[in-house]
């Protein structure tokens, strides 16, 4: 348990700082403003109450609001995902992989099924996240566009972390 | 009554997972004070020092052209000194003196976003520089943003790409005013609505702070026109301007300290009743 919990304070540290420093300044054009941060809420072990997953989307969200001046917008959009992760993680996992209470990530879940689920997530907050932030009818076609052209990004820039900081489990 | 225990027992995060949402959406819609209160001092302080950090580091890579910029800055600056005292004169006996109305604090921008549809940025200048509310922010190229929250060393700055920022402007050959907002599209062009359609324009005008605005002084660049449509709506134009100001590089501003806005506040304050 108390394992578990410093790895994820390590894990939220090293994406905020991440998200902050580096991901943040990214200058990629007015359509690519990729997110790093919701990896956090996507790899909590899947026995996490629902609870808990809820409000640590919400709080995530509140802290980056704080940070980016964005108002609400993050954690309405953070705390979103956290509920669609609860539908939509059990289609994911089997019932071995809840018992071990595994973190879903690309060794965990196998990398076609992570993609697919990070995509999901990433897609659905980026489209809520810029559509709160314009808060603007006329603008929906284009935050439409501009949160897929990110999503592409976040899920790549997730992925390739990944890859440098998990190792494969050997069963 | 045990039913109901049951089903809230079972569906108690959904009613959690709303009661945040609505608090989000609170936080959303309050954006106009978008800090806490309780937070402001603290949370500006805190992330203003990070980002100091992180400047100070960087700096030494920009010096050369930032020397540049500033030899550029401080030669316009001395033709302007006449200009900023030109508005206001002492009285006649004393043989029509200009007196100073403007006042510059440099300052450099410390933290900068170009890419949300509502930017800011922090400037390395707070209430110990002088640094107040509603302060005009120029750079060396034209208008910047208008100071918002201040702490002790940092202020925080609504950007001139800010889709909640609007300033009066006008044209620098017939003076016909209109005014600027952002589309939220592209940090390098901006709009400017309501110049109506009797006035000529052509791409390559120049616009300017207008002197109805108590933020700027008047005739600064704000920026050249590009192209320009008319709106069947309501009859005026609407003009794609190239903004003069680089806010993709921004580094060295000037806030703008207006010496008699609390007296041109309070006599414009003194007839609000009126108006209404």
């Amino acid at each position: 348990m108390n394992q578990l919990f410093f790895k994820n304070i390590l894990i939220f540290s090293a994406l905020a700082i991440g998200d902050i420093v580096f991901v943040n300044r990214l200058s990629l054009g007015t359509f690519i403003a990729p997110y790093i941060y919701h990896f956090f809420i996507l790899q909590l072990p899947v026995r996490t109450s629902r609870y808990t997953v809820i409000m640590l989307g919400f709080l995530t969200g509140l802290f980056y609001d704080l940070i980016y001046n964005t108002g609400g917008a993050h954690a309405a959009a953070a705390c979103f995902i956290a509920m669609l992760r609860i539908i939509v993680l059990p289609a994911f996992i089997s019932v071995e992989d809840k018992d071990n209470n595994i973190s879903p990530g690309i060794y965990t879940l196998g990398q076609g099924s992570f993609l697919f689920y990070a995509f999901i997530l990433t897609l659905v907050h980026h489209i809520i996240f810029f559509n709160l932030e314009i808060f603007k009818i006329s603008s929906i076609p284009l935050t439409l566009l501009k949160a897929s052209l990110s999503s592409i990004f976040s899920v790549l820039l997730i992925y390739l972390l990944s890859l440098l900081f998990y190792r494969k489990k050997r069963k | 009554m045990q039913n109901l225990l049951k089903l809230l027992s079972k569906f108690g995060f959904v009613l959690l997972f709303i009661l945040l949402e609505a608090v989000a959406f609170f936080l959303i819609l309050r954006r106009s004070n978008y800090h806490l209160v309780v937070f402001t001092e603290g949370t500006s302080e805190i992330t203003g020092n990070f980002f100091m950090l992180y400047s100070n580091t960087r700096d030494y890579f920009k010096l050369r052209a930032e020397n540049e910029l500033l030899a550029e800055e401080n030669a316009r600056l001395r033709a302007e000194v006449q200009y900023s005292k030109s508005r206001f004169y002492t009285t006649k006996a004393e043989g029509l003196n200009p007196i100073q109305a403007y006042k510059y604090i440099p300052c450099k921008v410390i933290n900068n976003s170009t890419r949300y549809a509502r930017n800011f940025f922090t400037i390395d200048a707070g209430k110990i520089h002088g640094i107040k509310p509603d302060m005009g922010v120029i750079s060396p190229n034209g208008i910047a943003g208008v100071v918002r929250q201040v702490s002790n060393r940092f202020a925080v700055c609504i950007s001139v790409l800010n889709t909640s920022f609007a300033v009066s402007v006008q044209l620098r050959k017939s003076k016909d005013y209109g005014s600027l907002e952002w589309d939220g599209v592209s940090p390098f062009y901006s709009t400017v609505k309501y110049i109506p359609t009797h006035v000529e324009i052509e791409p390559g005008d120049t616009l300017e702070t207008s002197a109805y605005s108590s933020i700027f002084p008047e005739g600064i660049d704000v920026g050249v026109i590009e192209s320009f449509t008319i709106n069947p709506d309501d009859g005026y134009y609407i003009i794609k301007v190239r903004l003069t100001t680089h806010f993709t590089a921004l580094r060295q501003v000037y806030a703008v300290d207006y010496l008699f806005r609390k007296e041109q506040d309070a006599i414009e304050d003194s007839i609000k009743n009126e108006r209404q």
